[in-house]
């Protein structure tokens, strides 16, 4: 039996918050922001189509777990050099340094941080799975072309100017025409920039 | 100068003014001094075609199941309804109408739903947790092996897939322990 395909892609791997973390998915058409406690999934659909622009602005997430690293390094490095030269061994104030230093070097490995935003017609949208910029990068660049391929009709053509309306003597001498009924800009979902909500009751079209 | 579009300041909401663009992928707001990249699209700039319905001017015309008085310009892919623009929804790659999207999202498939419970998740922490302070298995354990069996045919994670490891590993550690809590029971009855 074949497999069956996925739906989704992974974008990200999670990135964790305060109690939850995110991650990024990728369908066809849209991009899927997926939060979870562990225990419960939300998921934030953005249409391909409907995204405008991505903002990426320099945060100081990095600069922070340096410090934080480097000071638990730093006074577990005084603590186990005190307890080596009273002759004892510095066994959990070494473990606290080697494990400080490494969280170090790998926080200043991950490259400078970041937020990304996402503009649509409606929202901005931040997308708490990237936080650093060269994976950031990463994921833009992968997003980019799919994004582009999703708009191409808007490069093709040129904003549609379309004809006035006929006046509205025109309908007068019809007596069958009836005004039509024009959707509401709030109703449209091709102008929004989240999956089209519905509405449980159909008698409202 | 560089004249940007007049988006909100992703931190202070504010609208960027114009002098804010440094070139055209790169600023900083100058009320709460963010600076940031930035990566435009077409659709910031272009103007989507929006389709007008048109009035069904001869009793020939086929008009819209919902709109009587719009003339149909397309048909519905889900239930074949004739639908007026008003009417036509582009959803997942098709022209749906309103009917058929609701029926999508009552159904649960993958491309509505906005949010799962996960009671894999839940069965092996409630196995899991309890066993830092062990005499709470004695509730916990049967609460997860419910949790087990209640979520067995519930949908899962829509981007983990349908794996029910999790789900195997708690009905196994929950079976564990109830079983260590009937036969310490039993044991005790026998000593008495």
């Amino acid at each position: 039996m074949a497999k069956k395909e996925k739906f989704y892609t992974r974008l990200t791997r999670n990135a964790s918050g305060l109690g939850s973390y995110s991650s990024l998915w990728l369908a066809a058409d849209h991009l899927m922001i997926v939060t979870s406690t562990g225990y419960t999934e939300n998921y934030s659909r953005l249409l391909l189509r409907d995204i405008q622009a991505f903002f990426v602005v320099k945060t100081d997430r990095r600069l922070w777990w340096s410090l934080g690293w480097g000071a638990l390094t730093l006074v577990n490095g005084i603590i186990a050099a005190m307890t080596y030269n009273n002759d004892d061994t510095p066994i959990a104030s070494a473990i606290f340094f080697g494990l400080g230093l490494v969280m170090f070097i790998w926080n200043e490995a991950l490259g400078s941080s970041c937020r990304v935003y996402v503009v649509t017609g409606v929202q901005t949208v931040s997308l708490p799975s990237l936080v650093r910029r060269r994976k950031a990068r990463r994921a833009l660049g992968r997003l980019q072309p799919l994004i582009d391929a999703a708009q191409a009709d808007l490069l093709a053509t040129p904003p549609v100017i379309t004809a006035a309306p006929p006046p509205p003597f025109a309908h007068e001498s019809l007596p069958e025409a009836v005004e039509p009924v024009v959707a509401e800009p709030v109703a449209n979902p091709e102008n929004s920039g989240a999956m089209p909500e519905t509405r449980p009751d159909a008698s409202a079209p | 100068m560089i004249v940007g579009p007049a988006l909100p300041c992703p931190k202070c909401k504010r609208v960027l003014e114009s002098y804010s663009w440094h070139d055209a992928s790169s600023g900083s707001c100058r009320r709460c001094e963010t600076e940031f990249e930035f990566f435009p699209f077409p659709a910031l700039s272009a103007t989507r075609s929006i389709s007008t319905p048109q009035a069904a001017e001869l009793a020939a015309d086929s008009v819209c199941f919902f709109h009587v008085e719009n003339r149909a310009e397309a048909i519905c892919e889900g239930c074949g309804r004739l639908l007026c623009p008003v009417c036509t929804v582009k959803f997942t790659g098709q022209k749906l109408c309103p009917s058929c999207i609701a029926g999508t999202k009552s159904s649960d498939t993958s491309h509505t739903v906005r949010d799962r419970t996960l009671f894999d998740g839940i069965a092996l922490a409630l196995a899991l947790l309890p066993l830092l302070m062990w005499p709470f298995t004695l509730i916990t354990a049967p609460v997860a092996l419910g949790f087990v069996i209640f979520g067995w045919k519930k949908p899962c994670s829509l981007v983990r897939g349908r794996s029910r490891v999790r789900l195997v590993l708690a009905a196994v550690i929950a079976v564990l322990e109830i079983g260590a809590w009937v036969a310490g029971f039993t044991y005790l009855a026998l000593k008495r």
